[in-house]
């Protein structure tokens, strides 16, 4: 008996002393997160790193499924999800400050180019080789650039932060100047170009590269005006001879495609399900009939398919009769490529688009102009799976866009004929083959409308009209049209006729506040009086 | 005062008289330092002015006590009281006025201190006497450290040792024992001529004999100083839902608990304890029989002992890091010694939602969509209802004669009209001898649900308590649990917001596709979608072994060490199932979404394991009327958990749901991990002198590894202290109906911990769900964590709390107040309001804000037998209110938006617009201030420009709600109990909370959602311009953002639960050794009065599955 309380009272200290000796119990350490110091000397992860900022590029196909596509703000396109569009609320003026559509953009983008500052902060103290180095620098500085000046198109002038802040340092850093912004920009364009290679093969595709730099450089400079600028970058992207339009107009986004000529900086989308880096961009595109679903939110503008021109370069009209009667005949190649109409052929079916037949099914939101958008749908698309994953790149600058804005820029510099024979490159790529302009007949107008034809629904419609100042026209209330298909629902497609009209869509364009989206009020309220965030105009 | 010269080994009478006075003299200045304290004081020189004639002593003494503050002793049986004098003395002292009376008596008198007179024989013998004896309880056991002290005396008291002994030094043989012990009846007793004495003492009955469990231990209600309140098991039993948290509410003072969905399996009230505090996590810290666990809501309430609450710094203190927001402690019964008791309870019942909205016909429906397009400027009438039905699709829908294209289908009851059943059963066995003792018991429960979501639960406990060699005392308890949470996989609830005009059901028997939710939501709610069914499987065991330390009366040692371990297996399965289109060709079609799609496969293993080891030395001792409990305890506890998760999709067949069938491409996985640790330091010193003078410190040192290094450590005290004013004689002898009277106050700090970890490291992870990679194929990316913040510490809430607890008439009437005063201060929480984001990265957890939280409680009790009927009514009722001192706001917060200085709740509170009804007309409009939209129209919400700048802005919001936690909560529990019959009844609402109404309810037809109800019928015409909704419309935002106008008030009373029983006739059953049957007929939620009648309920709104009533009958079987 004794024998046994002894051993129990050894068990109970044995108990107590277990129970605190552990000296540093409390020294945890995360199960499953680098450390900043092993991350910064880890190339590998220091690539990882990289990659994370570039998966914050910008792209019309997460628009698609997520907030909106840029051309529903636009005369490209209006969403015919009427109160459940972000875009829809917008366009009738229906948003403020504190509701704004891209107010997470704001946040989003500072995120990144935090990213890139600490990025740019600690690169130096990486062992790897300084070509990877210099690589991975130029590509960084590339990318806060390119975040920049998508925060200008959004939110024009902006807060300049080159560094790491911290939150003790201040952070209520006035907007800079909008010279100040373009400057810095540019600036760190040309940088990163100097950094940066002309080319990568293999699982390097898709990163920045000098052209990249160049384009995104002479885009800024078109925007911003300083048209002897841009014309010198997109020369300068020219002169690499890296670059060239690619044959067929619609083949140049499909996945068969990935990497062609004409494209210069493209985000990459893999398509797997377990990927997550894959899009729904098929799948949100096409009529609900094939899935379901009510999808094709985007409906094309009856307005932007009527300025597709005849195939012999004159422009359509209702008003003739012959064309009324066939009215999507004879046009503009980059019509059918891009814009799915009564009697279109899609995935191996003939669109039937009168209201009510499976493929314009009110119970699936039908079309509110009797278009569905065609581009970026691949035609080896397969709806019949449980996926509807796309990895299909998004083209974020492809050549065409810089010989555009090549074009424009000579066109403001007085030299329309340097301009015009850019313009008839583009109109003469192999699949669109459509007659050059004369230089009689060439305008802005006309540079203008090539842009919109060329260019349609790839997200760079909005900036356009917000530097050409085309709001109450293009973004307007009656910037919208669309068609109302005569007939019978039984009957066939060739028995119907078709009459234009407005589309009321109840859209208000204030000008000039609506060229610029507004600061979120919850940052504008941050600032204190005597450092103010100034908000844009007439928010 | 005779002096005495009793040593008592540790301190001379001297001292002790010293150490006392010092002791009352700090005691007087805690309290004062709490409360204004008034008392009167007792004159002690009184005379008298008396005349009487012929008139027996007994009558003269009755004089003299009415007349003074002396109180006479005398053994009656020898004291010649019946002899008869005559007095007339005026401006006598009494000393001179008994010298006369009791000349001839033989018997002289002593005064004692507290006014006490003992008349005594003169042949006495002079000089002390020792009295020995034993005190026993009703079971002949002995009784540990009974206070026994000579009555009047402040001196040479003693207490019983282990075996009940005692031996106490009296002047003389006449002297009177008070023998009294917490929780029983104190008894008074001459030992006359008797040198030992056998002492029984009868237990007390009623509240003052209840044990509080506190933390780390348990108190006697009687002397407790701290701020809890405590609900037995017996009336949590009572309520027949199948979720512990559900029962406790209005139960305790103090307790706010309320609901946000009726779900089995998911149906958790929210329970905080004194409301928010807090803007960071505000929930108590859960406590199960002493070991920090997190989950109460599946227990087995046949299992629970009691439910304690503990709400003030003393309480609290002693959990130092954790329980800021107050602790919540269950404890399981144990086994007791004697004869093996079997009991079986079982019970079963009907449940159906509390509250079923019922939606416009399709009709009337198709109509408010045609209004609503009109005001839109929009109105283009087609048979399909784009914007607004033509004359051909009204006749039809009117008519039922397009039963495919347009239903008249009432889709929330097609849900959640149906009447589930659940059922539970416990069987437990509670027995014991004096070498050990058990309580085992097994569960089963199964609750249906309006869908198919159900909750299983099997439920085992073995709780044991015994001794090792004479020596050891140990407890074992071992508990498992398994819960299967089964739901569908799928959305049932958006049945809300379908549309009437959508057909359930076609002519053909097929069932219709919703494309907005890509299915159809009955079918789901059948599990035609596939399951997402939960397995937890809980094991929770902890053993103590303690040991008296022989040497040192009052000391033990005790060790414990728990382990857990929760196991939860998470499965998906989504499968596809066939619903039908019906295309405008009149013909059906099944969507090629739906016709090809695969079924698909996501399960999660998930673990996590929890230890607690503790060493504490405990010391409870009592010297003659000092009592001393003392306990030093290091614990520490350290957690973790994994999870492992995998998918495949592309299933070949939906009819096996295992992975491996599953498509390899496309399958993932995924796992994570984390682990913490804890220590703690805890010390409580508890000191009473006479059970009177109470007085308690606790503290904790603790340590928590969420914190930088540096900043780990935190300290906790708490001091409290009570003056029993029931037990001091100017109460005993003047208002004897005061059967107990305390007051108290407390004042003490603890912490809150919770937040999110490594929140000091700069880390960089790779999150799941990201990818990016080059050239064609998917690729990690590595993201930073938060912006690590070096310097953060302890979130701290000082609390100060004043109480009184009273009994009157015995326990006729009770009464438990409380008022508290809370401080928290460096909230953990992020400034994100404040800080520009052009900062870039996340913000880590840092010390913001400050918020005051103060409140009232109050519980009264009363319960009376009259003739054969008992009953009970014990009323609750507690008020708080929270105020933010100080919060990292934006710098230019309008002023109407800035909480700081306000009276709100800062976690749950909603702005909006103050709105001023509807504009009536066009004027209205234009005579500004310019709306908030540009598309406004007569009918539209007219908001109230506050700033005064002309125009309606963001600016223009302020707080309009505190959110859904209830300023004030109440309860009423009330029972009765008739022979064999008894009743319970329970209400139970809230007060001081405002409600928004949920969008369904509040703008019918926005965002093409074609469904309205009753009450929305009522909107904004010109004919109709006193209408309680604004004009109908689609896309128009004009009243879709929150303001007062959607504000209801949220007071709501139910009646909780309702129980009928009868207690079956021992004489019918003894012979099949059944000592109790009770049968009982009980219901839950059985109904509600509320503003919100028709909208929503006021708990769990309208987007949650509802709360449910339950009809329930049961009975209750014990065997031995």
């Amino acid at each position: 008996m004794k024998k046994i309380s002894y051993i129990l009272c050894g068990l109970l200290l044995l108990l107590i002393a277990s129970s605190s000796c552990k000296k540093n119990l409390l020294d945890s350490t995360p199960l499953n997160q680098y450390s900043s110091a092993d991350t910064w000397k880890d190339s590998t992860l220091v690539n990882l790193y990289v990659s994370n900022i570039y998966s914050g590029m910008p792209s019309e196909y997460d628009s698609i499924t997520g907030s909106d596509m840029l051309g529903n703000y636009t005369d490209e396109a209006t969403d015919n999800r009427t109160a459940l569009a972000a875009s829809y609320a917008y366009d009738q003026n229906q948003d403020n400050s504190t509701n704004a559509p891209f107010n997470k953009l704001w946040t989003n983008y500072y995120a990144q180019i935090r990213n890139c500052n600490v990025f740019l902060d600690n690169i130096g103290a990486l062992n790897a080789s300084a070509g990877l180095k210099t690589r991975l620098t130029g590509e960084v500085r590339f990318l806060r650039a390119l975040y920049y000046h998508y925060v200008h198109n959004y939110f024009g002038a902006f807060p300049i932060i080159s560094k790491t802040l911290s939150a003790t340092d201040n952070l209520f850093i006035p907007r800079g100047t909008d010279a100040d912004c373009i400057n810095f920009i540019t600036s760190e364009l040309n940088a990163a170009a100097a950094l940066l290679p002309v080319k990568y093969t293999g699982a390097n595709m898709g990163r920045a590269t000098k052209g990249a730099a160049l384009a995104l450089m002479c885009r800024t400079y078109l925007y911003a005006g300083q048209w002897q600028n841009a014309a010198d970058a997109a020369t300068a992207v020219m002169n690499l001879n890296t670059y060239s339009l690619f044959p067929d107009y619609g083949g140049i986004f499909y996945p068969t495609n990935e990497y062609n000529s004409e494209v210069i900086l493209d985000k990459e989308y893999v398509a797997l399900v377990a990927s997550n880096q894959s899009s729904q961009v098929d799948y949100a595109t096409i009529p609900g009939y094939f899935t379901g679903r009510a999808t094709a939110a985007s409906n094309p503008n009856g307005a932007l398919v009527d300025a597709y021109e005849m195939t012999d370069g004159t422009t359509f009209s209702w008003s003739n009769p012959a064309q009324a009667a066939n009215p999507w005949a004879n046009r503009d190649p980059r019509l059918e490529a891009s814009i799915i109409h009564d009697g279109s052929v899609l995935l191996g079916q003939t669109i039937n688009m009168f209201v009510g037949s499976p493929y314009n099914n009110p119970t699936l939101r039908a079309s509110l102009t009797g278009y569905d958008m065609r581009k970026f749908v691949d035609p080896n698309y397969n709806p019949n799976q449980t996926t509807n994953q796309s990895g299909q790149n998004f083209i974020i600058i492809r050549y065409a866009e810089v010989l555009l804005n090549y074009a424009e820029a000579e066109f403001n510099l007085g030299n329309t004929t340097e301009a015009l024979k850019y313009v008839n490159m583009i109109r003469a790529r192999p699949s669109v083959n459509m007659p050059a302009i004369t230089a009689a007949n060439f305008t802005m107008a006309k540079l203008q409308h090539e842009r919109y034809i060329e260019l349609a629904f790839e997200g760079l419609r909005l900036w356009d009209i917000n530097r050409w100042k085309t709001g109450p026209q293009a973004r307007g209330a009656s910037s919208i049209t669309g068609i109302t298909i005569n007939g019978t629902l039984s009957g066939p497609i060739s028995s119907h006729t078709y009459t234009p009209v407005a589309v009321n869509t109840g859209r208000v364009f204030v000008d000039p506040q609506m060229y610029l989206f507004p600061i979120p009020y919850a940052e504008i309220i941050k600032y204190p009086a005597s450092a103010p965030l100034v908000q844009n105009p007439g928010w | 005062m005779q002096k005495c010269t009793i040593n008592s080994g540790l301190f001379s009478i001297n001292a002790i008289n010293k150490l006392l006075f010092v002791m009352k003299l700090t005691f007087l200045l805690v309290l004062c330092s709490l409360m204004t304290v008034s008392a009167s004081v007792k004159s002690q020189d009184a005379r008298v002015t008396l005349t009487m004639k012929e008139t027996a002593i007994s009558k003269v003494i009755r004089a003299i006590e009415k007349n003074t503050d002396y109180k006479f002793v005398y053994n009656s049986s020898v004291f010649p009281a019946d002899t008869k004098v005559n007095v007339s003395v005026t401006d006598e002292t009494v000393a001179n006025l008994l010298n006369q009376i009791l000349a001839n008596t033989g018997f002289n008198f002593k005064l004692l201190g507290g006014g006490l007179i003992v008349l005594t024989q003169n042949q006495v013998t002079a000089g002390p006497i020792v009295i020995t004896g034993s005190v026993i309880d009703e079971n002949n056991q002995p009784l540990l450290g009974v206070n026994i002290k000579i009555k009047g005396q402040k001196t040479g008291a003693t207490t019983t040792n282990e075996k009940g002994f005692f031996s106490i030094k009296l002047p003389d043989n006449n002297a009177v024992l008070e023998v009294s012990y917490i929780g029983y009846l104190t008894q008074e007793i001459i030992p006359g001529n008797s040198t030992t004495l056998n002492i029984k003492l009868k237990q007390a009955l009623g509240a003052l004999n209840e044990v509080v469990v506190v933390g780390y231990g348990t108190q006697s209600k009687a002397t407790i100083t701290a701020a809890v309140s405590q609900v037995s098991g017996a009336d949590l039993v009572k309520v027949p839902g199948a979720n512990l948290t559900q029962s406790l509410a209005g139960r305790l003072p103090g307790l706010i608990a309320y609901n946000t969905s009726g779900q089995p399996g998911a149906d958790d009230a929210t329970l905080l304890v004194r409301g928010l505090s807090t803007t960071n996590n505000s929930a108590p810290l859960i406590v199960i029989d002493g070991i920090v666990r997190s989950d109460i809501s599946y227990m087995d309430p046949n299992d629970i002992e009691s439910v304690s609450v503990l709400k003030d710094a003393a309480a609290t203190a002693i959990y130092g890091a954790r329980a800021a927001n107050g602790a919540i402690l269950v404890t399981t019964k144990r086994g007791t010694e004697g004869k093996t008791t079997i009991t079986y309870s079982g019970n079963a019942g009907v449940q159906s939602a509390v509250q079923v909205l019922k939606p416009l016909d399709s009709y009337t429906t198709a109509l408010m969509w045609n209004q609503a397009w009109t005001n839109e400027g929009a109105f283009a009438p087609d048979y399909y209802g784009t914007k607004g039905f033509n004359a051909a699709a009204l006749a039809a829908i009117q008519n039922g004669t397009d039963p495919n294209r347009f239903g008249n289908t009432d889709w929330y009851k097609a849900v959640y009209g149906g009447t589930p059943t659940q059922q539970s059963h416990n069987v437990s066995i509670n027995g014991g001898t004096t070498q050990s003792r058990y309580f085992l018991s097994a569960g089963y429960l199964d609750q249906n649900g309006l869908y198919d979501a159900s909750l299983s639960r099997y439920n085992i406990r073995a709780n044991l308590d015994g001794k090792i060699a004479n020596i050891f005392d140990y407890t074992l308890n071992i508990a498992g649990r398994r819960e299967i949470h089964d739901n569908v996989n799928g959305t049932p609830n958006n049945a809300l917001e379908m549309s009437p005009l959508e057909p359930f059901q076609y002519t053909n028997g097929t069932y219709h596709y919703d494309p907005a939710w890509s299915g159809n939501p009955y079918l789901e709610g059948k599990g035609y979608g596939g399951y997402n069914d939960v397995t937890n499987d809980n094991f929770e065991s902890s053993v103590t072994l303690s040991y008296k330390v022989p040497f040192i009366p009052g000391l033990s040692i005790k060790g414990l060490y728990s382990f857990d371990n929760y196991a939860t297996y998470n499965k998906i399965w989504s499968t596809p199932y066939t619903t039908y289109q019906y295309n405008a060709d009149n013909t059906f079609s099944v969507p090629a979404s739906v016709s090809t799609a695969l079924a698909s496969l996501s399960e999660t293993f998930g673990q996590s394991q929890s230890t607690t080891s503790e060493a504490s030395l405990n010391y409870s001792h009592s010297f003659k009327l000092h009592n001393i409990n003392a306990l030093l305890l290091y614990t520490e506890t350290r957690n973790s958990a994994q999870s492992i998760t995998a998918g495949r999709i592309n299933f070949p067949s939906p009819l096996l749901d295992q992975l491996t069938l599953g498509s390899t491409t496309g399958a993932t996985n995924g796992s994570t991990a984390t682990q913490s640790a804890r220590r703690g330091v805890v010390s409580r010193l508890a000191y009473n002198y006479d059970q009177k003078y109470l007085f308690e410190f606790d503290s904790r040192y603790d340590g928590s590894d969420l914190f930088p290094p540096g900043h780990r450590y935190g300290f906790f005290p708490a001091l409290s202290a009570g003056w029993r004013l029931s037990e001091e004689s100017f109460i005993k002898d003047r208002l004897p109906f005061i059967t107990n009277l305390k007051i108290r106050g407390s004042w003490g700090m603890a912490g809150n911990d919770s937040g999110g970890a490594f929140q000091y490291l700069s880390t960089y992870s790779i999150p799941t769900g990201s990818s990016y990679g080059f050239g064609g194929s998917a690729g990690q990316v590595l993201a930073p964590g938060v912006i690590p913040n070096p310097v953060f510490t302890w979130e701290k809430a000082t609390t100060t709390d004043v109480g009184v607890d009273a009994n009157l008439w015995k326990n006729l009437f009770g009464i438990s107040a409380d008022y508290f005063y809370k401080r928290t201060s460096n909230i953990l929480a992020t400034p994100a309001s404040a800080v520009p984001v052009v900062l870039g990265g996340s913000l880590p957890i840092g010390n913001y804000g400050i918020v005051d939280n103060s409140g009232f409680e109050i519980e009264l009790t009363h319960q009376n037998t009259i003739g054969a009927v008992s009953y009970y009514v014990r009323p609750n009722i507690t008020f708080n209110h929270s105020k933010v001192i100080s919060y990292p706001e934006a710098a230019s917060t309008p002023s109407t938006l800035r909480l700081t200085g306000r009276q709100v709740q800062p976690t749950t509170l909603i702005t909006g617009y103050v709105a001023n009804g509807l504009y009536q007309n066009a004027a209205q409009i234009t005579s500004g201030p310019t709306p908030l939209y540009a598309a406004t129209q007569p009918g539209d919400i007219r908001y109230v420009d506050l700033n005064g700048d002309g125009k309606i802005t963001a600016s223009d919001k302020t707080i309009i709600t505190n959110g859904s936690t209830p300023g004030t909560v109440a309860g009423l529990n009330a029972g009765a109990s008739y022979k064999g019959f008894d009743f319970s009844v329970l209400f139970q609402g809230a007060a001081d909370v405002n409600d928004v109404i949920p969008r369904a309810l509040a703008w019918s037809m926005y965002g093409g959602i074609q469904i309205a109800y009753p009450l929305q019928q009522n909107y904004w015409t010109p004919s109709n311009p006193g209408a309680t909704f604004p004009r109908l419309t689609v896309t128009s935002k004009d009243n879709q953002d929150n303001s007062t106008y959607w504000v209801r008030n949220g007071s709501y009373l139910r009646m909780k639960s309702f129980e009928l029983g009868y207690t079956l006739p021992k004489a019918w059953l003894s012979k099949l050794s059944i000592s109790d049957t009770h049968i009982f007929v009980n219901g839950t939620n059985l109904f509600t009065l509320s503003h919100l009648r028709g909208i929503m309920d006021p708990e769990t709104g309208v987007y949650n599955y509802p709360l449910m009533r339950v009809f329930n009958v049961g009975l209750t079987v014990k065997f031995n």
